[in-house]
């Protein structure tokens, strides 16, 4: 699709860059398609809305993440339980992997959502420690507890 | 674990047909007015 508007074109070139990134987060946080769709079009409307002016890509990409990141807490906090739906499995988010993969990212989804933030920042999105930090509004050293934390709570899901 | 990640979220696309979708609903906002940048006052 090519729209003639440019301030359409320019909300299609931006989806086209970062519709995985905001797409992985809020599969990540949510583990629902159905409410990721949501968060993916309420991110990219606002962005279309506000439209908010950058000196360098690396901040509109921030944007983008620090607004998928703050409309998922939303999500989450109406929740029943705080703490992922085990019901919910791979097959329904369409996701296929080897075994390993498969025990390795399922440990991931059942992670506290705090945590899970920080893992898919750090590790998914190879943001460094004080990205992650900024985009969390948390300070370094807790991002390195909540990573730590996690870390061993993976450890623990997938040895045991 | 980036590895794996890696992996997993070359999977976690959405349809063509969510864009599609954004980009309607983008449109509807800029044809009624209620866009920041279209010199138009948010309503």
């Amino acid at each position: 699709m090519q729209n003639e508007e440019p301030d359409i074109r320019e909300l299609e070139e931006t989806i086209n860059r970062y519709k995985r990134t905001v797409y992985g987060i809020a599969v990540t946080q949510l583990n629902s398609r159905s409410e990721a769709d949501d968060v993916f079009q309420e991110v990219f409307l606002l962005y279309y809305q506000k439209k908010p002016e950058f000196d360098i890509e690396e901040q509109k990409r921030a944007w983008l993440i620090r607004t998928a990141v703050n409309i998922c807490r939303r999500y989450n906090f109406g929740k029943w339980s705080r703490y992922v739906d085990k019901t919910t499995e791979l097959e329904e988010l369409q996701i296929v992997c080897d075994p390993g993969d498969r025990e390795v990212y399922a440990a991931v989804r059942e992670l506290p959502p705090k945590l899970r933030e920080a893992v898919y920042l750090h590790h998914f999105l190879g943001m460094d420690l004080r990205e992650t930090a900024d985009i969390l509004g948390i300070g370094v050293s807790a991002v390195s507890m909540r990573l730590s934390k996690a870390r061993g709570l993976l450890q623990n899901k997938t040895e045991g | 674990m980036s590895e794996i990640f890696a992996r997993i979220e070359s999977q976690l696309e959405p349809d063509d047909e969510l864009t599609a979708r954004v980009l309607a609903e983008a449109q509807k906002l800029s044809d009624e007015g209620r866009c920041a940048g279209t010199g138009a006052k948010l309503s």
